[in-house]
């Protein structure tokens, strides 16, 4: 009982969103962790990150002449 | 729940999260995992752990997307047989609708993850058998064709040529054999089961074999596939992945299958209700094992090359 009076609810229904709310988040967490440890092993294996698109520059750029 | 309620969609009440984890079909994610992993760990070359864990975890929610999927169209059906009544869907844990959106997620993540963290073969591959599983098997040949698990046992097949094609881009002669025992055990496997749960089928309307053909083709059919199965199951004994011990382990494995499926051929419907179709069911339960030895046994033999154990001049003839 609260100080104004009324009952939290105690649904059996909130249980049920709790488990579920619970489950999606470590889901999430966990796929995002996955997704990082997979970039750093990746990276330290030296993959090439460029895009497909990425070209050579063969003259020197603007600020760099 | 009533019938009602599944039919509009509606779930009879809130989902935990144990229910939609049940729409993947856990115990057929385990098979999955395995095999796979078994694919990954036998082909030539390594990848990094996590890369290892990373794709196989993919491999593992795609087929549990396709698990999804097959729920939210057979909830019909599902809701018949008492086998498959207290799934998520027919007991009105999850609505049809959820279980789609579900099933359409996790296929597109799965497939895009695995081709970020493998290879476009192997994202190529898990999509097919996504497609395979949830269009070509359970929207189409399964209530259309007593052959529907000759030809759907192919989506269950792929798992370990997918694992090999992560490790090499490509696949060769091994996973192909890998895949054709899971392939060949399929019918047998699941015609075992049917023989005892006809009843389920007949009232889902399921063109099983039984069913269409009646329980004396069926055991005919058991047979057959048996004896096609045994040289493709001992063939691996004669490749890269193979060796003595799985020949020797392999032999005595499929000595006993013949043995059981001889059994089943034998016998009539009389006599298996008399016994409650105790030979159908054991040799329904022997079969999970076989297969599940017969890739221990690739593991094994990986595990002895690697640590030098392997006879000279032992015959690779493919």
């Amino acid at each position: 009982m609260t100080k104004n009076g009324i009952t939290p609810d105690t649904h059996e229904i909130y249980g049920r969103r709790k488990t579920r709310n619970i489950g999606v988040g470590v889901m999430l967490i966990a796929t995002v962790g996955m997704i990082f440890a997979v970039t750093i092993v990746k990276l330290s294996d030296g993959v090439n990150i460029q895009g497909y698109d990425h070209t050579f520059e063969t003259t020197p750029g603007e600020g760099e002449r | 729940m009533t019938d009602a309620a599944w039919i509009s969609g509606e779930p009879a009440r809130e989902a935990e999260f144990r229910d939609y984890y049940e729409l993947l079909k856990p115990r057929v994610m385990r098979l999955v995992v395995f095999t796979a992993a078994v694919g990954l760990l036998t082909a030539p070359g390594m990848v990094h752990p996590v890369i290892a864990f990373a794709t196989i975890l993919c491999i593992a929610v795609g087929a549990g997307a396709s698990g999804a999927l097959n729920m939210w169209w057979d909830a019909d059906i599902d809701a018949v047989m008492g086998r498959t009544a207290k799934r998520p869907i027919p007991s009105g844990r999850v609505s049809g609708d959820e279980a789609l959106a579900i099933g359409l997620a996790l296929s597109g993540f799965s497939v895009a993850f695995l081709f970020l963290f493998g290879n476009a073969l192997a994202a190529g591959l898990l999509a097919f058998t996504i497609f395979f599983y949830a269009v070509i098997y359970t929207m189409w040949l399964k209530r259309a064709t007593p052959q529907n698990i000759v030809i759907g046992g192919a989506a269950g097949a792929f798992p370990p040529v997918i694992g090999w094609a992560v490790v090499t881009g490509n696949t060769s002669i091994e996973p192909w054999l890998m895949f054709g025992l899971i392939f060949m055990w399929t019918p047998p496997h699941f015609w075992a089961l049917a023989l005892f749960r006809n009843d389920d089928y007949t009232d889902a309307a399921v063109p099983m074999l039984p069913v269409i053909k009646g329980t004396r083709a069926t055991r005919n059919q058991v047979w057959w596939y048996s004896l096609a199965l045994a040289p493709v199951a001992i063939l691996p004994a004669f490749t890269q992945v193979g060796g003595p011990v799985y020949l020797i382990a392999a032999t005595v494995l499929n000595v006993m299958f013949l043995s059981g499926a001889w059994k089943i051929y034998r016998r009539n419907d009389e006599g298996a209700r008399a016994d409650k179709f105790k030979v159908e069911k054991k040799f329904f339960g022997f079969s999970i094992l076989y297969l599940f030895l017969h890739f221990v046994l690739l593991l094994l033999e990986a595990a002895l090359k690697a640590v030098g154990l392997v006879i000279s001049g032992w015959p690779v003839i493919l």
